[in-house]
C-alpha cells in the first residue's frame, strides 16, 4: 500500500515532462506523462518505483541460462529502502563511435558518457530531494559539451494534492522533449563545421519552477532561471563577431505545456506539445507529438526552432518509428533535418541524418544500442557513415 | 542407474548447448564487428589543387582595411574552404585554417582584433600574434590539441590584393 501510495505521490510531485526515451510512453499502457517512470521533472534520471518496475525484467536471454538468475534476482529486488523514503538508481552509458580528428576525418574511440548515481529521498510526504553526479563528466573532458553541467540537483515541495508542486534547485529548464541522444537535432543543429548546442546534455542551471498536474491529460509547467551556464555558448553577430547567446546575469523564462488525450481510438495512446523558452532577445520554441499503440509501435516527432535577433536562426526537425519487435527487442528508424542561418552568411546551412537501430535488452537493466548513423551536411562533398554501439546499464 | 546416465547425458547436453552458444556468438561477433565498420565513411573536405591560390581583393573586404583587423571568410567555390585574416600592419598579415587541429569545429574571431582566436567546443584559444600564429594559450579542458596551421601569402599593396598560397 505504502509503495502503491509513493507511486502515486510522485506521479503527482514530477512534472509533465516527457521521459528520456519518450518511445516508452507510448509502447507502454501506464499513460504518456514522463512522470509515470521517472521522478524528475526533466524526464530522465532518477526513476519512479513505477518506472524501475516497468522496464527491470525484460531481458532477451533467460538469465537462467547463463547462471546469473539468483545474481538479477538479488539485483533487481528494490530500489527503494527505509519504507520507500530513498529510491537509488544509476545510468552508466559506454560507447563505441566515431569521434571528428581534425578537420575533416574522425576515427573510432570508446567513451564512458555517463556514470550518473542517482538518489531521491523524501523525508516526509510533501517534500522530495533529488539529484544526481555525473562521474563520467571528469573522466572524458574532451568528450564534454559546451554547457554540459556534471550534476543537477533540486527540491521538490507539494503542500497539497491539488496544489501546483513547486521546485527550486539547480536543474534543466523545461524545454521540448528529452531524448536519450544528445547529438539529435533538435537538441544540436548542425553548423557550418561543429555544432549549435541548443540545449546541451546535462544542461542545468539554477531555477525556479512551477508544475501543475492535478488534471490528468494536462501537464504545465513555467519557471525562471539564470542564463550563466547557457552564456559560455557564443552564436557569430551580423558582423561576425562572437556574442554570448544570453548574457550571463540574466534571467530566463520557460513554458510548457503537454496534452495527453484519452483515447480517441480504442488502444491508441498520443501526446503533444509545446514549449517556449525566451531569455531578452533569444528564444527556443519545440512542438512535439507522440502517437502509437501500445506494445506494437510508436511514432515521435518534435520541431524546435532558435533565434537570437541579428544573429542566428535554426530550425530542427526529428521523427523516429519505432516497431516492437519483442518487449526487449525495439528496433526503430529516425530521420532529423536541420537548417541553420547566420545573419553574417548567405548560405545557409542544410543537414540531414539518418539513423537505423535497435535497442536491444540483452540481460535485465543492461540495453545494447546498436546504430547506423548516415550525416549528410550538404556543404560538404560526401556524407559521413558510421556504426555506433552503446551498451546502457539502467537501474 | 538409468537415472543416472539420464543426469549425465543432459549434463553434457547442456554443457554443448551452452558452450556452443558463446562459441558462435563470439565467430558471429568477431566477424560481424569489421564487417560493420567497412561501410563507414566521412564527409571530406577536398584538399586544394597543386599550387592553387585564392586572390583576395582587400577592395571587397573594407574591414580588413583598418589596422589591426580580423575576418573570418568561407568560401565554396574552387574549394570548400573556411580560412581566418589577421591584419598586423601595412605589409603584414597572419592567414589562418578557421578549423579547429582537435575536432575541426570552426573557431570563433575575437572582438578585438588582437585577442586569440577561440574553439566554441573545449573553449581552447589560439594566438594571433605574428610572433606566435596559431600557438595554444588556453587549454581549459587539458585536451590534447596542436597549434593551429597557417597558410602562405602575399601582399601586393599597389593593387591591394592578398595571395593566399593553399598548397
Amino acid at each position: 500500500m505504502k509503495k502503491l501510495i509513493f507511486v502515486i505521490l510522485s506521479f503527482v510531485l514530477a512534472g509533465g515532462m516527457i521521459c528520456s526515451r519518450p518511445q516508452y510512453s507510448i509502447l507502454q499502457t501506464y499513460g504518456t506523462k514522463c512522470s509515470s517512470c521517472h521522478i524528475n521533472v526533466q524526464g530522465g534520471g532518477i526513476r519512479t518505483i513505477g518506472g524501475w518496475l516497468s522496464r527491470k525484467d525484460f531481458s532477451l536471454i533467460n538469465p537462467e541460462w547463463i547462471g546469473l538468475k539468483k545474481f538479477f534476482e538479488t539485483l533487481t529486488a528494490r530500489n527503494s529502502y527505509l519504507d520507500d523514503k530513498i529510491i537509488v538508481g544509476f545510468d552508466v552509458r559506454a560507447q563505441s563511435a566515431r569521434w571528428p580528428k581534425g578537420p575533416s576525418s574522425s576515427e573510432r574511440d570508446y567513451m564512458l558518457m555517463q556514470a550518473s548515481p542517482y538518489l531521491a529521498i523524501q523525508p516526509v510526504q510533501w517534500v522530495l530531494f533529488e539529484g544526481f553526479y555525473n562521474i563520467a563528466y571528469e573522466l572524458e573532458n574532451d568528450k564534454r559539451y559546451p554547457a554540459q553541467q556534471p550534476y543537477s540537483f533540486s527540491v521538490y515541495l507539494k503542500p497539497s494534492e491539488n496544489l501546483p508542486t513547486l521546485r527550486i534547485g539547480y536543474f534543466q529548464p523545461p524545454i521540448g522533449q528529452k531524448w536519450d541522444d544528445h547529438t539529435m537535432f533538435v537538441r544540436t543543429a548542425v553548423a557550418r563545421y561543429g555544432r549549435h548546442y541548443i540545449v546541451p546534455d546535462d544542461y542545468a542551471e539554477w531555477g525556479a519552477q512551477i508544475d501543475y498536474e492535478s488534471i490528468p491529460w494536462l501537464s504545465l509547467s513555467a519557471g525562471a532561471f539564470t542564463g550563466k551556464k547557457l552564456s559560455i555558448i557564443n552564436v557569430p553577430d551580423k558582423n561576425g563577431k562572437p556574442i554570448s547567446i544570453v548574457k550571463d546575469n540574466s534571467i530566463a523564462i520557460a513554458t510548457r505545456g503537454m496534452f495527453s488525450p484519452p483515447e480517441f481510438i480504442k488502444g491508441l495512446n498520443s501526446y503533444f506539445g509545446g514549449s517556449f523558452y525566451f531569455n531578452d532577445d533569444y528564444y527556443i520554441s519545440s512542438a512535439f507529438l507522440g502517437i502509437g499503440l501500445p506494445d506494437r509501435v510508436s511514432l515521435i516527432g518534435e520541431y524546435v526552432r532558435t533565434q537570437k535577433k541579428d544573429s542566428r536562426l535554426s530550425l530542427s526537425f526529428t521523427a523516429e518509428l519505432t516497431y516492437q519487435l519483442i518487449e526487449s527487442v525495439l528496433p526503430f528508424i529516425r530521420a532529423e533535418r536541420s537548417i541553420l542561418k547566420d545573419k553574417n552568411e548567405n548560405n545557409p546551412v542544410y543537414a540531414t541524418n539518418l539513423v537505423f537501430g535497435s535497442h536491444i535488452n540483452l540481460l535485465p537493466s543492461v540495453d545494447l544500442l546498436i546504430e547506423y548513423r548516415i550525416l549528410d551536411r550538404e556543404h560538404l562533398e560526401g556524407y559521413f557513415s558510421q556504426w555506433a554501439i552503446q551498451l546502457h546499464l539502467f537501474y | 542407474m538409468d537415472e543416472k546416465i539420464n543426469k549425465t547425458t543432459q549434463t553434457r547436453r547442456e554443457f554443448l548447448r551452452y558452450s556452443g552458444s558463446f562459441f558462435i556468438s563470439g565467430i558471429v561477433i568477431a566477424t560481424v564487428y569489421p564487417i560493420l565498420t567497412s561501410c563507414e565513411k566521412d564527409e571530406s573536405l577536398p584538399p586544394p589543387p597543386p599550387g592553387s591560390a585564392i586572390n583576395l581583393n582587400l577592395n571587397d573586404h573594407p574591414e580588413l582595411n583598418q589596422i589591426p583587423s580580423i575576418k573570418k571568410l568561407n568560401f565554396q567555390k574552387p574549394i570548400t574552404l573556411s580560412i581566418i585574416i589577421k591584419r598586423i600592419s601595412k605589409n603584414e598579415f597572419v592567414v589562418f585554417s578557421a578549423l579547429c587541429p582537435h575536432q575541426g569545429v570552426e573557431l570563433e574571431v575575437p572582438p578585438n582584433p588582437d585577442g586569440n582566436l577561440r574553439c566554441p567546443k573545449h573553449l581552447v584559444e589560439f594566438s594571433t600574434n605574428l610572433t606566435t600564429p596559431g600557438v595554444v594559450v588556453v587549454n581549459p579542458q587539458g585536451v590534447k590539441v596542436g597549434n593551429l596551421s597557417t597558410y602562405h601569402h602575399e601582399f601586393d599593396s599597389t593593387k591591394n590584393i592578398l595571395t593566399i598560397r593553399l598548397s
